[in-house]
């Protein structure tokens, strides 16, 4: 039985805040590239023309059960423009990957926490984009050609999907996406191995530089998603966590994530899905400090431990793992759905959804797929 | 928690060079929300 958009918001928000309703929701985390896969089409093709990714969208709502939804790919016209090297479309088929990069370096620190957004702007992005850091017009014209794709393209790809959102009575959960501030100095800025290098020789230099970058994050919430509510969310993936030794994380990384996520739910109304990448184990006493309003999806972490030490407050989601949907019978998948299901679901206050985004076919025969949605659908009942 | 940048021209409090205090009203939301986006834009870059 498929359900009309509006009991799907209503059983998402009530799940969100904790609340139980009247069945578990089905969280869409197969990408545009799945979707693209799935329905036949050639890759690179869809990936420069957003209308065919609506398409295999489409396709896959018809075929496979979701109650909510949600993205925006990586769109390799942008990239190619600007001449990334942080963001770089493979030869193949254009599909964007993310090479390690270091676009601060350790000497530039200072200026950074001075005015994050100018050294940004005037070091780190020539580096990352040679193509905007020309020289003269030519590099001015290079800025105005990735804004114009940039706006193009996605606004192409959004009218489109809201369109088959429609028709098939799928509720996008997700509107804009932030980072947890020490992850931004992290990933593009000073790259894994560099702020890992910081943190023990210069913790000083990286808690100032984390607190410089808290209000910026702060304030592209409040712009990238201008109407706050339970629905949709902001987005935030949390990448360093599981590689930072306890106690730099609870002096460098938890500080300022947890003020700006308890800022963008009490003081803003905001929810927020946070993507708990790998495992958080060791790190569930901080997690219980978190205000109602996460959406709290991890990638590894057993349910049924996460429902007892944050499920009072916390809505869950995740942890189907991805491999079973490449590996493992349609029975066996059923099987683990319902495990995890009799662990998170009691009570409410639980999204379903994978362990991580099935990005292609090699990563989930979606016959798999189908079978583990409708299951979900039927069994995750409320009575 | 808000921030500032030598380089975004948000009109705050004094009105920015070139504008008129008494056009506040009519010019500051639509010259903010322009420096927005070009923020929003820059910093899609970062992530």
């Amino acid at each position: 039985m498929k359900l009309t958009y509006d009991q799907r918001a209503e059983m998402i928000k009530k799940a969100i805040m904790g609340e139980k309703p009247e069945r578990v929701p089905v969280v869409c985390k197969a990408e545009p590239s799945f979707a693209v896969e799935y329905a036949g089409y050639d890759m690179k093709e869809a990936l420069w023309n957003p209308d065919l990714i609506v398409k295999a969208t489409d396709k896959m709502y018809e075929d496979i059960y979701f109650d909510a939804g949600g993205n925006m790919p990586r769109f390799p016209m942008f990239y190619k423009i600007s001449g990334s090297r942080t963001f770089v479309p493979r030869e193949l088929d254009h599909f964007v990957q993310h090479p390690e990069v270091t676009g601060l370096m350790f000497e530039e620190y200072d200026d950074y926490i001075a005015d994050p957004f100018k050294c940004i702007v005037e070091k780190v992005i020539p580096r990352l984009y040679p193509n905007l850091g020309k020289p003269g017009a030519e590099g001015n014209l290079n800025f105005l050609r990735c804004m114009i794709a940039d706006n193009q393209i996605k606004s192409r790809y959004l009218a489109g999907c809201a369109e088959i959102e429609r028709k098939h009575g799928i509720v996008n959960i997700r509107r804009g996406a932030i980072e947890a501030p020490f992850d931004f100095l992290a990933d593009l800025l000073r790259g894994f191995t560099g702020i890992l290098l910081d943190v023990r020789r210069d913790p000083g230099r990286v808690a100032a530089a984390v607190e410089a970058t808290t209000p910026l994050m702060y304030r592209l919430a409040k712009i990238l998603n201008p109407t706050p509510g339970i629905i949709p969310s902001l987005f935030m993936p949390l990448h360093m966590p599981s590689y930072m030794r306890t106690k730099d994380f609870e002096k460098l990384y938890w500080p300022s994530f947890k003020k700006l996520v308890t800022d963008l739910i009490e003081k803003d109304g905001y929810t927020i899905q946070i993507f708990f990448e790998k495992n958080w184990t060791r790190f569930y006493d901080y997690l219980q400090e978190l205000p109602r309003g996460v959406i709290a999806y991890f990638e590894e972490d057993d349910l049924g431990v996460v429902k007892e030490k944050l499920g009072k407050k916390l809505c869950i989601m995740g942890n189907f793992p991805i491999s079973m949907l490449r590996l493992n019978t349609k029975q066996e998948c059923i099987d683990k759905a319902k495990e995890i299901l009799d662990k998170a679901a009691p009570g409410g206050g639980y999204l379903f959804t994978m362990d991580k985004s099935i990005l292609s076919l090699t990563d989930a025969k979606p016959e798999n797929l189908i079978a583990v949605n409708e299951f979900v659908h039927e069994y995750g009942v409320y009575r | 928690m808000e921030f500032t940048s030598e380089l975004l021209k948000y009109w705050n409090e004094e009105p920015l060079e070139g504008y008129k205090a008494e056009d506040k009203d009519i010019v500051k939301d639509p010259l903010n929300k322009v420096e927005d986006a070009l923020f929003a834009f820059i910093m899609s870059l970062m992530y």
